[in-house]
């Protein structure tokens, strides 16, 4: 499995949830069969925040169930460019861009 | 300190906490049961910052729900999931599946329901219409429900940066909040909402399952503290540490939620005009 080199300068090497990358299988594909049944037009509204989020989501939970499958490096693992990224900043970052991403194209 | 006070303490607290979402579970379910469906289809904000002032509890509460976090990893001296991998129990792991499963098919109704014309609202238009006209009551679910989204998801890790980002988020919030106080805007929005086939059961299920996350979190955290275990949002934090780009992405989710909420209430040009005029003086 990939591992990083952390903020703190040490090595992490995270473990998947045994049970969970089932459940992410499942999810990822009920989500992309069911958003590929909603119309297209909906993505010009913003079900598309919540839809290309459901899409991106349940695309990384396939190709992390794809990758537990054939022994690939896992894709949970923050690249180690250009500095080693904190869950917390990751989380920071999402906020703010899903915020702004609502206001820009909401509704 | 003693932490063990501390720890008796947020015992208590949780204790409390859990009675006081009970009562504000009861009259959520009893107003939802008793709403005027026929508001909903059209009105006018009580007062023209009511999105705003929602937007910034919900933004508050985040940020809140991470100081917590620090003062409960500081109270149980919690290790970092960073290095030890991550850590789970089986009732814990089905507490989080049926979380996520309900979570998903709430997204999933949301996303087809904004999309499709169907006769049943989207739940969107349910919140929308409780925060126009029940402020007070959805200020304090916002509150909770974001507290505990900030202390699960954004659970701190032990990385350095982490009182850094606190304290950042924090005096970004709070200069925000002074900006909106002393703001004047005053004036009254009426707002034309999609008249869709609301019921009196999308609303009390939309109620039951919104509080029914942070009550089921207290009695698994009750649980947990009691059997000298770590907390929920540790073990969350365990998932965020571990799937980094899964929570950045469920970051982004629940920015937009809060987009989507409370600022669609007035709209995107609503919106910039209100916040030119914050802080351009115009």
């Amino acid at each position: 499995m990939q591992s990083v080199i952390t903020s703190t300068g040490q090595t992490r090497r995270p473990k998947p949830y045994h049970m969970g990358r089932w459940f992410l299988a499942i999810l990822a594909v009920a989500t992309i069969v069911s958003q590929l049944l909603l119309k297209v037009s909906a993505l010009e509204r913003v079900s598309d925040v919540f839809g290309l989020a459901v899409i991106l989501l349940g695309g990384v939970a396939a190709l992390n169930w794809l990758a537990a499958k054939n022994g690939w490096a896992y894709i949970w693992v923050l690249p180690n460019w250009p500095r080693p990224l904190s869950p917390d900043i990751c989380v920071a970052i999402g906020f703010v861009v899903g915020l702004g991403f609502g206001i820009w194209k909401w509704i | 300190m003693d932490l063990k006070f501390l720890r008796r303490a947020e015992g208590n607290l949780l204790f409390f906490g859990f009675l006081g979402l009970a009562v504000i579970w009861g009259v959520a379910l009893f107003v939802s049961w008793a709403a005027d469906l026929g508001y909903c289809s059209s009105y006018t904000l009580q007062h023209a910052s009511d999105p705003y002032v929602l937007t910034l509890i919900a933004i508050g509460g985040f940020v809140g729900g991470r100081v917590l976090g620090h003062g409960r990893r500081w109270i149980h001296k919690e290790p970092t999931p960073l290095l030890q991998g991550v850590r789970t129990e089986p009732w814990l792991q089905g507490l989080l599946a049926v979380v996520l499963i309900v979570a998903g098919g709430a997204l999933l109704y949301e996303g087809f329901g904004v999309g499709h014309d169907l006769s049943a609202p989207p739940i969107t238009s349910y919140i929308r219409c409780a925060a126009a006209g029940q402020v007070g009551l959805t200020a304090i679910v916002t509150a909770i429900v974001f507290l505990l989204l900030g202390g699960w998801l954004w659970h701190p890790t032990d990385a350095p940066s982490a009182i850094w980002i606190t304290a950042v988020a924090a005096l970004a919030w709070g200069a925000l909040a002074i900006a909106l106080v002393i703001s004047t805007n005053t004036s009254l929005v009426a707002v034309t909402p999609e008249s869709r086939g609301y019921s009196h059961v999308g609303f009390f299920l939309v109620s039951l399952v919104i509080l029914a996350f942070p009550i089921v979190t207290v009695v698994a955290d009750l649980r947990l503290i009691q059997g000298r275990d770590l907390t929920v949002g540790h073990y969350v934090n365990g998932f965020v540490a571990a799937y980094p780009w899964f929570a950045l992405l469920l970051g982004v989710v629940v920015g937009a939620m809060v987009a989507h909420f409370f600022l669609g209430l007035v709209g995107q040009v609503a919106v910039i005009d209100f916040v030119a005029d914050l802080f351009g003086g115009g």
